[in-house]
C-alpha cells in the first residue's frame, strides 16, 4: 500500500524527502489547492475545503474539483456528513488540528477530533489525514501520519487506508507505469 | 540542531506528551548520530507512543523544530547504518 501527503507550502526543492518519510508522492499547492471558499476553486485543479461555515462546506459537496474538506473547528455535522458519504469526498484531517505544544491543548485536540473521527467512521465518510504542512518544519512522515491517525480512534488498518485513498485517487498512476 | 545539547530537552517533552507511567515503561535514550539525526532508543513494544509522543515536539527552547521519525528497527546498527548510508547520499 502507498502513502500519500499533502502539504501547503511548495517543497519541491526537497524532493528527496518524499522516499525517506515513507510517501509514494507528497501533493504541493499546484497539485492541490488549499483553499478557504468554493468561489477559490480553480476549474482545471483538484482543492482542498477548510471551512467552518456550514453553507460553504455544503456548497463543496456540488463542485467536482473538491476532493475533500477539513472541519476546521472540527464540530460534528451528522447532516453534512452523510452527504459527504454520498458524494464520494473525503474528511480530511490536518496534523496541525491535532498537534499543539502545549500539551493541555493537545488533549483537548485529540479529544475533539477522537469524537469527529468516531461519527465519521460510524456513517460511514471516507477518511483521509495529510500534515498539511505550511513550512518545511511541519512535514511529518507516514509512520506519524499513521500514529496520529490512531491516536484519533482509527484502527491500524484504517489509519493506513486514510494515508493511502485519497493520494490514490490523484496519483496518476497511468504516467508511472 | 545540536542533538548532544538538546538530548535531555527532547527527553523532558517526551515525558511531557507521554506522561509518567508511559514515559517510565518507554525509558527513552537519545543517541546523536549528527548535527540533526539522533537516534531515540525506547523499550519493546512502546516505540509507537514515543513516534506520537515526538510529533509534538515542535520546539526547543526557544529552537522551533520538526522531529520526523524516518526508520524503526530493533537494533541501533541497522539505524545507524541507514542514518550514516542516507546522510552520505
Amino acid at each position: 500500500m502507498y502513502y500519500f501527503d499533502f502539504v501547503m507550502a511548495d517543497l519541491s526543492q526537497y524532493a528527496e524527502l518524499t522516499s525517506k518519510l515513507g510517501f509514494r508522492k507528497i501533493f504541493g499547492p499546484k497539485e492541490v489547492s488549499i483553499i478557504k471558499s468554493v468561489g477559490a476553486v480553480q476549474p482545471s485543479g483538484r482543492s482542498i475545503l477548510i471551512s467552518s461555515d456550514n453553507r460553504e462546506l455544503s456548497k463543496s459537496l456540488r463542485a467536482d474539483s473538491i476532493v475533500g474538506v477539513i472541519f476546521e473547528d472540527m464540530a460534528v455535522r451528522k447532516m453534512l456528513m452523510s452527504e459527504l458519504r454520498d458524494s464520494g469526498k473525503f474528511l480530511v484531517f490536518a496534523a496541525w488540528q491535532i498537534v499543539s505544544e502545549d500539551s493541555t491543548e493537545a488533549v483537548a485536540r485529540i479529544r475533539k477530533a477522537r469524537e469527529l473521527a468516531r461519527n465519521a467512521l460510524h456513517i460511514g465518510v471516507p477518511l483521509a489525514i495529510a500534515s498539511l504542512a505550511p513550512s518545511i518544519d511541519d512535514v511529518y512522515s507516514s509512520m506519524q501520519l499513521i500514529e496520529m491517525a490512531m491516536l484519533i480512534g482509527a484502527g491500524e488498518e484504517t489509519s493506513r487506508r486514510m494515508l493511502n485513498a485519497m493520494g490514490e485517487l490523484l496519483y496518476d498512476t497511468k504516467k508511472k507505469k | 540542531m545540536d542533538a548532544n545539547l538538546y538530548g535531555g530537552d527532547i527527553r523532558s517533552r517526551m515525558l511531557e506528551f507521554m506522561g509518567v507511567p508511559s514515559y517510565v515503561d518507554a525509558s527513552p535514550r537519545i543517541i546523536p548520530v549528527s548535527d540533526n539525526v539522533f537516534i531515540v532508543r525506547v523499550s519493546r513494544n512502546t516505540e509507537r507512543q514515543a513516534i506520537a509522543a515526538l510529533s509534538f515536539i515542535k520546539s526547543i527552547g526557544n529552537t522551533k523544530l520538526g522531529l520526523c521519525t524516518i526508520k524503526t528497527s530493533g537494533t541501533i546498527k541497522s539505524l545507524l547504518k541507514a542514518a550514516r548510508s542516507s546522510e552520505q547520499r
